[in-house]
């Protein structure tokens, strides 16, 4: 943790030193979002094997954000859970995964992804354009060079996630009932 | 506060009433105004720190999600605080994520550099930071700056009320005061009034009115008393003071009178006193500092009447036990003095008793209780009674040991000085300073030939001192008499002394004189120099001897020179003569005698035989051709005899040089420094030929100078020949000596310069030293009597060298003038030439 912190610090410090704010790339922006969705979202009790189990994160398709996410994650955790990066290989997998994110490699295969998904508790989240409207729970949209988000609270509620509502008060836009 | 303690009592007890009441007052506003902005104070802060929470707490996500727009409507909300001046929210990293900016007033507001967590006042507002944590993670900082216009309202609010309060209790007190303080201030003013009127009209009769019971009622009773007792003192005082007056005046006189006496007795009794006691310690100190034993005899009783205590210290025996009979055994021996002296002790003893000496004075030695020896003198003197006769004496015993002692050291110091003097080998003489001799030594009696006993206390002037040095002898010691200055003195001089049956000895003395006293006692130290001026002599005359021997070698070498020169020209001579008597013998003169033969023969028929006579025909043409051969036999014999004169005369004057090599010297005369080169280099002709040595002649045009012909003549041959010697001895074969004359600075230089063997360096102060040569058969005297030969001429001679093979200079310098009085300088030059010799 505190490795990982020291890393990401000097990275932010670099980055932040040379072009401000904008030098995050839209891949490490992507995955201190993922990262930070799980301290807003609540899984029900049976997602996990017990109350230290992991919170696993997991990536289909191409993995864009080479090996910034793993590093925004490992060794961290949230509430006493520690935090897990798996890349999917196979479908079966997904299942396993608490906050599943789907490339845009896999614009073709979503609707049988978000089928294989449904009714589970697992975040999904992609930057595949109107995720929300195909049954994702959080789509990122990028407007003016800036990461958004969409939210989809049906979706999340189906999958029985409680979405905090300073996540919803940060997001563009949100369907759905509240 | 001098106004203050002029002011009444009444004025003085309202001002501190007031002061303390106000003072007072002004403190309890003062603390509740400070415990209220405190309050307050803390009360902003807990308001602000709130305040930040919620913001913090309401901009998580838009921090975790980089959503500013949320972040700023999450600050907008802070508008509900008037007071909140501006905001901002600082991301993790500390840069600014949103700001809040109060509308209406007209400062533009922007966030500070991020800052730890804390708050701070400023002159007019209130900062705060304070972190925003979400479950111990810093996500960001809150920043929040509220004004103090709520609390600057509040304090005026503060001090509209306090001054209120103030003047209302302010006048409330006065009234007060100026009621209550009459029950003080009134009976004291009162008693102020009496004690003015008392102290302003002398009147004790006066008294104060009593109004209470309390402290002042006291003060008021004891003021009244104490005007009681006062007006009675009063006067009594007065009554008491009539009568003293009187008697003290009486008194006075009295003492004034009785302390004048007194003190007049007074001083006169310490004068006296005095006067004794210091007489007194001065004899006490006289007699105990010279160590002596006072003591007073009685001839009539035999006894001392007084001995001094410190006789114990001096001989052993207690002052008691003095007694004649004592004296006769410890004395030992007795040396009469002063009167007395050389008086045997019984016989002085005996005058004095009858009257006809008056004082005793008398050294003893005496023998000490522990069997030690003392000297002690005794002197005393008569004490006579009304008649006049002798009844006693007192005197003075005292320890003399030491002065004897020292006398006694002195006198053997005496006796060993004299006997050194004695052994000395110089005759010492010592005179007083008229030179009356008081002492004379045994060598001066051998040297001289009187006897210490005959000599002593005569005058140094008629004994010792030869006649013709007395008058400079005397005239020396009267100057050193009169100025103290004697150059000569302790310096080792030659003079004469003359014996006891008028010889003179050569002598060398040394005079010192030694301070006696106011004089001088002058002390002479002699030595007889006979046999060392008799050395002296006979040094001079082998030296002499040596120059003359040194001249005839010399001479000698001249001479082989001379023959050579002459058996030269006698060979010449020789083959000359020869050729004349071949020339007589081959003459055709005999045929003259032959023809006056025939003649004879012929007498006759003369006629016939010149005629007819064939023989006789011939004659006559014989005859032309004889006389013709004869004539020409005449001419050179003419001739050949006219060369043999010649030689005769070279000859004569070759034997001329060599008497004027020979002659003595001694005369001066002009001569031209070319012609002395020149018989010089003639003298040694054939030697020089004989060698192979080439001669140079540089002379330089030169005045001619007046000198020593012969003398100069010696030094050059001598140096010619040298030259010769050391050409010879390099054996090379350009051998060749260069004489040059040169005229310089009123000297003329005559220099023989060769190309020979030179001399080494070591040598070149030694060759003109008497006996130094580098020659086998030299003698080392050549240079030597020539260098002090050019001294006598006022010349000098000099050596020059580059070292051993390189040829060698002399130089002969001389003056081109002599002095007129030549003869006494040259004598002088002699005679410092032998002392340097």
């Amino acid at each position: 943790m505190g490795r990982l912190a020291a890393t990401l610090g000097l990275l932010l410090a670099v980055g932040q030193g040379i072009c401000g704010e904008a030098s995050f790339t839209e891949y490490q922006v992507k995955a201190l979002f993922l990262f930070n969705f799980a301290k807003y979202v609540e899984w029900p009790a049976e997602a996990f094997a017990s109350t230290t189990s992991p919170i696993v994160i997991g990536v289909v398709g191409d993995n864009k954000f080479g090996d910034q996410l793993k590093k925004a994650v490992d060794g961290k955790s949230i509430g006493g859970r520690p935090l897990l990066f798996r890349q999917i290989e196979k479908d079966d997998e997904m299942a396993g995964c608490h906050i599943v994110f789907v490339s845009a490699s896999e614009t073709k295969r979503l609707p049988d992804i978000l089928e294989r998904l449904k009714a589970k508790p697992v975040l999904t989240v992609s930057e595949i354009e109107r995720f929300v409207e195909q049954g994702g729970v959080i789509g990122f949209v990028k407007r003016q060079d800036r990461i958004r988000l969409e939210i989809d609270l049906d979706a999340a509620q189906r999958a029985r996630l409680q979405l905090s509502s300073k996540l919803l008060s940060v997001a563009d836009t949100v369907r759905g009932k509240r | 506060m001098k106004l203050f303690q002029q002011a009444s009592l009444q004025r003085k007890q309202t001002f501190i009433i007031m002061v303390t009441s106000g003072v007072a007052l002004l403190l309890a506003c003062l603390a509740f105004a400070t415990y209220e902005v405190i309050t307050f104070r803390r009360a902003m802060i807990s308001n602000l720190s709130t305040l930040a929470e919620i913001v913090g707490n309401n901009s998580t996500a838009a921090l975790d999600f980089n959503d500013r727009k949320g972040a700023e409507e999450t600050l907008s909300g802070l508008r509900a605080e008037p007071n909140i001046i501006g905001a901002g929210i600082y991301n993790r990293e500390g840069a600014v994520f949103a700001v809040y900016d109060r509308a209406g007033d007209n400062r533009d507001f922007s966030p500070p550099p991020v800052r730890a967590s804390g708050y701070e006042f400023k002159g007019d507002s209130l900062t705060l930071f304070q972190p925003i944590v979400r479950k111990g993670d810093t996500i960001g900082t809150v920043f929040l700056e509220s004004d103090l216009r709520a609390l600057y309202s509040r304090l005026q609010r503060y001090l509209v009320i306090a001054i209120g309060v103030f003047c209302a209790a302010a006048l409330v007190s006065l009234v007060l005061s100026a009621r209550l303080q009459r029950m003080v201030s009134g009976p004291i003013l009162d008693l102020v009034r009496t004690a003015r009127s008392v102290a302003h009209d002398r009147d004790y009769s006066v008294r104060a009115a009593r109004h209470s019971q309390d402290e002042l009622g006291v003060l008021v009773d004891g003021f009244n008393e104490m005007l009681g007792q006062i007006q009675h003192r009063d006067l009594e005082l007065q009554r008491a003071k009539d009568a003293l007056e009187l008697r003290v005046e009486e008194r006075t006189a009295e003492l004034a009178g009785a302390n004048e006496a007194l003190q007049r007795e007074n001083t006169e009794r310490k004068q006296a006193e005095e006067t004794v006691r210091r007489t007194e310690e001065l004899y006490r100190r006289a007699i105990s500092g010279a160590e002596a034993v006072p003591y007073a005899y009685d001839y009539r009783t035999r006894t001392y009447l007084f001995m001094g205590e410190r006789i114990e210290q001096l001989i052993g025996y207690r002052p008691e036990e003095i007694a004649p009979a004592l004296w006769t055994q410890i004395v030992q021996e007795s040396i009469m003095l002063g009167e007395t002296a050389g008086l045997d002790k019984s016989e002085a003893a005996r005058r004095i008793l009858q009257g006809e000496l008056g004082n005793w004075r008398c050294d003893m030695r005496v023998l000490t209780r522990d069997r030690g020896a003392r000297w002690i003198s005794d002197a005393s003197v008569q004490t006579l009674d009304e008649s006049g006769r002798p009844v006693g004496s007192i005197g003075i015993l005292q320890d003399i040991t030491e002065r004897k002692q020292a006398e006694e050291a002195l006198r053997a110091q005496e006796e060993r000085t004299r006997l050194i003097i004695d052994q000395a080998f110089d005759a010492v003489i010592t005179t007083d300073n008229d030179y009356r001799i008081i002492g004379w030594n045994r060598q001066a009696e051998n040297m001289l030939g009187w006897a210490r006993a005959d000599i002593l206390g005569r005058h140094l002037l008629e004994t010792v001192v030869p006649p013709n040095r007395r008058q400079a002898r005397r005239s020396d010691l009267e100057r050193f008499n009169a100025t103290g200055e004697w150059p000569d003195l302790n310096r080792l001089i030659e003079g004469g002394a003359m014996h006891r049956d008028g010889r003179e000895l050569p002598v060398e003395l040394t005079i010192t004189p030694i301070r006696l006293g106011s004089g001088h006692i002058f002390t002479i130290f002699l030595r007889d120099i006979s046999q060392r001026k008799r050395a002296e002599a006979e040094l001079e005359r082998v030296h002499r001897q040596l120059i003359e021997t040194s001249r005839q070698a010399g001479m000698a070498e001249v001479a082989t020179g001379v023959l050579h020169n002459v058996g030269n020209v006698l060979n010449s001579v020789n083959v000359t003569a020869t050729l004349v008597e071949e020339q007589v013998k081959q003459s055709r003169a005999i045929d003259v005698g032959r023809l006056a033969k025939l003649f004879a023969e012929h007498a006759p028929d003369l006629g016939t035989f010149l005629t007819n006579d064939p023989k006789g025909r011939a004659i006559p043409e014989f005859l032309g051709r004889l006389a013709e051969r004869l004539a020409r036999e005449h001419t050179q014999a003419l001739k050949e005899l006219a060369g043999l004169r010649k030689n005769v005369d070279h000859i004569k004057d070759i034997v001329a040089m060599q008497q004027s090599y020979a002659r003595v010297s001694g005369v001066v005369e002009r001569v031209e420094a070319a012609d002395l080169a020149e018989d010089t280099l003639r003298i040694n002709e054939a030697a020089l030929a004989r060698h192979g040595i080439k001669v140079l002649r540089e002379y330089h045009p030169c005045p001619p100078i007046a000198t020593d012909k012969h003398k100069v003549l010696q030094i050059l041959v001598n140096l010619v020949r040298n030259a010769k010697y050391a050409c010879v001895e390099s054996g090379r074969a350009d051998k060749q000596v260069t004489v040059r004359v040169t005229n310089g600075e009123g000297r003329l230089r005559i220099a023989v310069i060769d190309n020979g063997v030179g001399i080494p360096p070591e040598n070149r102060t030694r060759i003109f030293n008497h006996g130094f040569t580098t020659r086998k058969d030299g003698h080392g005297f050549g240079l030597h009597s020539g260098a002090l030969a050019a001294k006598e001429l006022g010349g000098s001679l000099t050596a020059q060298s580059e070292g051993q093979g390189l040829g060698s200079i002399f130089t002969l310098e001389l003056p081109c003038q002599l002095p007129d009085d030549n003869n006494t300088k040259i004598g002088q030059a002699r005679r410092e030439g032998i002392a340097t010799a």
